[in-house]
């Protein structure tokens, strides 16, 4: 076998193995071993990759950045911060047509400037603003749309995981990554409210809403300027410490990722969130999360000198250039399979997959990485509202835990906010500049 | 409360169950431990850099040592938790539809495991032995010097529990697929 079928053969085995169930590290990881070992006849190879890349691969500073940030996320949402932005959110926004769906959007990107783990906000809004919403009349599978849509902006909006992630696998610079994902997550919390409100005007049957007792009620509700700064301050206080110091250049990622833990820290401990008990809790999810996630990226590193070895991405990149398809068409097929795998595959496997493989397709058209990075996250995040797999929507409805709402009306209800990202993400593609105003 | 008399053949099961399951938790605490203590070590370190202009030499460094270390020492735990990446779809609708096949993949993957830790064992064994007897080490002589050799060894360690965790899978698919057999 030529070094480009070996390439492509185990592209293929590592999807079908993914696809199966085999642990996801363990597929990149033998599927690469094979693959070394055709390539270059001998055991000796295969083997000191996988070992070099288990010792070396992760033995960097900027790995620091996870555990910090997810110990961080983890503990802002133990000291629900979450519900107390959402209230003041209610608060502000309740004479909107629509206004709890656009108050539930707002919280989440609030929210997604203090946390980088996304499940952790789908959990948390699912079961603060579901309820609140079907209270005063929306209708239930809007409610777990808005909820679901908004989830994943936990990943775009800085800090977060997956931004981090497709950092160190493209390695480019965390700090840019986080910057580039500002003004991407505004734009998709700006269209996202503005839909919710168009839809509230225009097929008010599907959003549904209060009548006029219950916006009676909602407008009761008030909240003095004074009690709104003590509920949102904990928020200001981290995005300054957290985000502040990364743009001023006070701290590098790593260093934030550790101020913004302490910073968390100290804010449950002073709302009475936490004891001796549960720090520990969070501490032991935090090495969960943080051994699964970098053990993804020694696999992922053994995955993609294999690649390199292969040739394939130089041979498929020529391939490509002779097809001429132009930047554009390129990206397009790059997005159809971005969707079509997040549809079964979670966002972290098909970073780890296709980022490898597309980028040195995509060097000769000298693109921007960063760029690149905020393309690849919001493709295939897509694929987490869409059945059969769209991990978000599972997450809601085991949270939820209601059988009036079936996982059939999260999918539905998700899918206008899927269609909402995807044009998003074709401004996004269409205009660079978007992300990279600010980096 | 005593545990049930057994043949003494499964209480030394038992026992080295117990021992196992230990061996985990503990391994589980000690990286726990250490990712709190990286918190607080940045957290100094940045304190002591703005407030007193005076960094600690060495953070850096040990900062790039402990994210092996950690995630070696997690990783047996994370194991057992189930908290291994994986899409599990197609393969848990197998397990309730078609449980013989089911379990006959999942074995099949358990096994795969045991075969990826174990062969960065093969290779990981020489190099630890190698990083000790040369002495390897981080950071600057003379400032500071971290040897390598401890955190080869966790990596190590860390390898032999996630083997030894996904054979305990492995049996407990054998387990339910001899049942099954016998129940026919």
């Amino acid at each position: 076998m030529s070094g480009l079928e070996i390439g492509i053969f185990s592209v293929l085995a590592i999807l079908v193995l993914i696809y199966s169930g085999l642990y996801v590290p363990v597929a990149l990881g033998l599927v690469s071993f094979i693959g070394v070992w055709l390539l270059r006849g001998t055991l000796e190879a295969p083997v000191y990759l996988l070992t070099l890349s288990a010792a070396n691969s992760i033995e960097d500073y900027v790995f620091g950045v996870i555990p910090l940030f997810v110990l961080m996320g983890l503990l802002v949402s133990q000291s629900e911060v979450g519900r107390d932005i959402y209230e003041v959110a209610n608060v502000a926004l309740r004479r909107l047509r629509g206004g709890l769906g656009v108050a539930t959007v707002a919280a989440n990107a609030a929210f997604a400037a203090i946390t980088g783990v996304s499940i952790a906000s789908a959990a948390v809004f699912t079961r603060l603003s579901v309820p609140e919403m079907m209270r005063f009349g929306y209708r239930p599978r809007f409610a777990v749309g808005v909820v679901a849509g908004s989830s994943v902006l936990g990943m775009l909006i800085p800090p977060s995981v997956m931004l981090i992630i497709y950092a160190l696998i493209a390695e480019q610079s965390v700090a840019d990554l986080f910057t580039a994902g500002i003004v991407p997550g505004l734009l998709l919390s700006l269209a996202y409210s503005v839909a919710i409100v168009f839809m509230a005007y225009v097929f008010p049957d599907y959003v549904g809403g209060p009548d006029a007792s219950e916006r009676a009620a909602l407008m009761q509700r008030t909240m003095g300027l004074m009690e709104m700064t003590k509920k949102l301050s904990p928020v200001v206080v981290l995005i300054a410490l957290v985000l502040g110091g990364i743009y001023g250049g006070l701290f590098t990622p790593t260093e934030a990722g550790a101020v913004g833990a302490l910073g968390a820290l100290v804010t449950a401990l002073i709302r009475r969130k936490l004891d001796r008990g549960r720090l520990w809790a969070v501490a032991v999810e935090t090495g969960h999360i943080t051994a699964s996630i970098l053990f993804l990226i020694v696999s992922a590193t053994m995955y993609s000198r294999m690649l390199a070895m292969s040739g394939l991405p130089n041979d498929l990149g020529v391939w490509i250039a002779q097809a001429d398809l132009g930047l554009y068409g390129i990206l397009t097929i790059y997005v159809l399979l971005l969707i079509v795998m997040g549809t079964v595959l979670d966002t972290t496997s098909i970073i780890l997959v296709m980022v490898p493989l597309f980028i040195p397709v995509l060097a000769p058209f000298g693109i921007n990485l960063v760029w690149f990075g905020i393309v690849t996250i919001v493709g295939a995040e897509i694929g987490l509202l869409t059945p059969p797999l769209g991990i978000a929507c599972y997450v809601i409805k085991s949270t939820l835990a209601d059988d009036r709402i079936s996982l059939y009306d999260i999918f539905a209800g998700a899918l206008p906010f899927a269609a909402i990202m995807l044009l998003v993400l074709i401004l996004l593609i269409v205009f660079p500049s978007l992300s990279l105003v600010l980096v | 409360m005593s545990p049930p008399e057994t043949e003494p053949h499964n209480r030394d099961i038992s026992l080295l169950k117990r021992a196992f399951a230990g061996t985990l938790s503990g391994l589980n605490s000690l990286g726990t431990a250490w990712i709190l203590g990286l918190m607080v070590l940045i957290n100094v370190d940045v304190g002591a850099r703005y407030l007193f202009s005076a960094p600690i030499n060495g953070v850096t460094e040990f900062v790039e040592l402990s994210i092996v270390g950690i995630v070696f020492l997690q990783l047996g735990d994370a194991v057992k938790a189930g908290r291994l990446t994986r899409s599990d779809g197609l393969y848990s609708m197998l397990l309730t539809r078609r449980p013989k096949l089911g379990h006959a993949l999942g074995l099949a993957f358990e096994l795969s495991g045991v075969l990826f830790v174990g062969l960065i064992l093969y290779g990981g064994v020489p190099l630890l032995i190698e990083t000790y007897q040369r002495g390897y080490f981080a950071g600057n002589q003379g400032l500071f010097v971290f040897p390598l050799w401890p955190v080869r060894l966790i990596l190590v360690v860390g390898c032999f529990v996630v083997a030894v965790q996904f054979l305990i899978f492995a049996w407990q698919h054998v387990a339910v697929l001899v049942s099954s057999k016998e129940s026919e």
